[in-house]
């Protein structure tokens, strides 16, 4: 039988002595060819390593004991195959044990929130927490998406102008709707005069008794410069009008349109005109 | 038997240059000659392996003069043929049955225990990586794990269960190797 047909379990067998007669091709071939006796030694290990880890069959761990533990060296073997085993064992248990902790510590939260959200008071709690968080976010959010100008806007215009006789020192506007440039009541202004916020008033045209507001566009040569939501309706002597500030910095030289939008009828526009010069 | 013949410095040169021409091959074909058939006459049973190897190398030095001219073929085969001579005249001789070493060996206590574990982890450590790796997934498991854990690692690394099986010995090797040093 040529080396190469020598099976890993012939070897095992030779090394217990229950060899049938293949014994010689096994030793000729550890003498002569490096790569078998490199094999040999390997199927040797190995069967240490069975030994040490108790695969072996009880004729072969008999076997093992009498036949092939006879030696110093093998004994030797015998100990680092238990050191590796025990070393390896250590290093498995200690992995595992790890991996419980984990999941153990990951399926305690599950039950943690599982058993939270199945009682109803801590899931109101949460959710009043979830809305409060949300609110806050979006007013911090909200009020800093303002733009400079739409801030000076909110900051000029925050106060209640039911008195306007307050504000007769500053610059102010009283438009009509319809009324075009060259026609009587056109307003306009002096940009060189102008204080830093200018007071608008815009009459309404129609009057109702239910509340409320307007959404306003500034437009210069029909481009939108500046918009507003929410736009309050105040009373006077003959209807309602529109009072807010706009800052000066706004008002460029040139012919400018207000369109005015009742959020309540979003379909209707009141257009007012003015000239800065 | 050439019982008259003496080993000399002249027959054992003669035996080196019978092995190979380069001294320093001759020394390794030497050794590993002795360590095969220490191995040899191990698994025959024989507990004194390591004399009846070299036993048979003085026997064959012994005939260095006569067969460096007659002998054509395999040296090594010859040192066979010898051994095999060694072996039947060893088993010819009353022999004093020996107890197996595990029986004669007292049980590692707590500290060697100990002491060969923290040699292992630093023996371990200093293994490469991948060789780290192996050895470890290696012998990780028992039974059909340790199965499945080695068809792993050969689809990973592409390794026939041969050329796996080498691969593992070398690293233990180098293992026991280290081990024995830092134990001292």
């Amino acid at each position: 039988m040529p080396a190469e047909k020598v099976k890993n379990s012939d070897i095992k067998k030779y090394l217990l002595g229950l060899s049938d007669g293949d014994g010689e091709i096994i030793e000729e071939s550890l003498l002569v060819d490096d790569e078998f006796y490199e094999n040999f030694l390997s199927v040797e290990e190995e069967l240490i390593q069975e030994y040490v880890d108790d695969e072996l069959t009880s004729e072969e761990k008999k076997q093992f004991e009498s036949h092939f533990l006879i030696s110093e060296e093998r004994f030797q073997k015998v100990k680092f195959a238990q050191s590796l085993r025990k070393h390896i064992d250590q290093k498995e248990t200690t992995r595992k044990a790890e991996t419980t902790k984990s999941e153990t510590q990951k399926s305690k939260s599950i039950n943690f929130f599982s058993n939270f959200f199945s009682s109803p008071i801590p899931l109101a709690v949460s959710l009043l927490v979830v809305v409060a968080l949300m609110w806050g976010i979006f007013s911090y959010f909200g009020s800093n998406s303002l733009s400079p100008l739409e801030k000076e806007f909110a900051e000029l215009n925050k106060g209640d102008f039911n008195d306007v006789g307050k504000y007769a020192n500053l610059s102010r506007l009283n438009l009509i709707s319809g009324v075009t440039r060259g026609s009587n009541g056109f307003g306009k202004l002096s940009k060189k005069n102008l204080t830093n916020k200018v007071l608008f008033r815009l009459a309404l045209p129609t009057k109702t008794e239910s509340e409320r507001d307007f959404k306003i566009e500034l437009l210069k040569t029909q481009k939108i410069i500046f918009m507003q939501n929410r736009i309050r309706v105040y009373k006077n002597e003959g209807g309602e009008e529109l009072r807010f500030f706009l800052p000066t910095d706004l008002l460029k030289k040139g012919e400018y349109q207000i369109k005015a939008m009742d959020n309540s009828k979003q379909d209707e526009e009141i257009i007012y005109s003015f000239l800065i010069e | 038997m050439d019982k008259g013949v003496e080993i000399n410095q002249s027959n054992f040169s003669k035996m080196l240059e019978w092995l190979d021409d380069d001294l320093e091959k001759a020394g390794q074909a030497y050794e590993s000659i002795r360590i095969r058939l220490t191995k040899i006459f191990y698994a025959r049973g024989c507990h004194t392996a390591e004399e009846l190897a070299d036993e048979t190398i003085d026997r064959v030095t012994k005939k260095m003069d006569k067969l460096i001219h007659t002998y054509k073929g395999n040296p090594k085969l010859y040192f066979y043929g010898v051994a095999k001579n060694v072996f039947l005249e060893h088993t010819r001789k009353p022999v004093e049955k020996e107890l197996p070493f595990h029986l004669k060996k007292e049980i590692l206590d707590q500290d060697e225990l100990e002491q060969r574990d923290e040699c292992l982890t630093k023996c371990l450590k200093k293994l490469p990586k991948d060789e780290n790796d192996l050895i470890i997934n290696y012998y990780k498991g028992e039974k059909r794990k340790k199965i499945e854990n080695r068809q792993k690692i050969m689809e990973d690394l592409d390794l026939t269960p041969q050329n796996l099986r080498i691969r593992a010995y070398r690293i233990r090797t180098k293992l026991q190797k280290c081990l024995i040093k830092c134990l001292g």
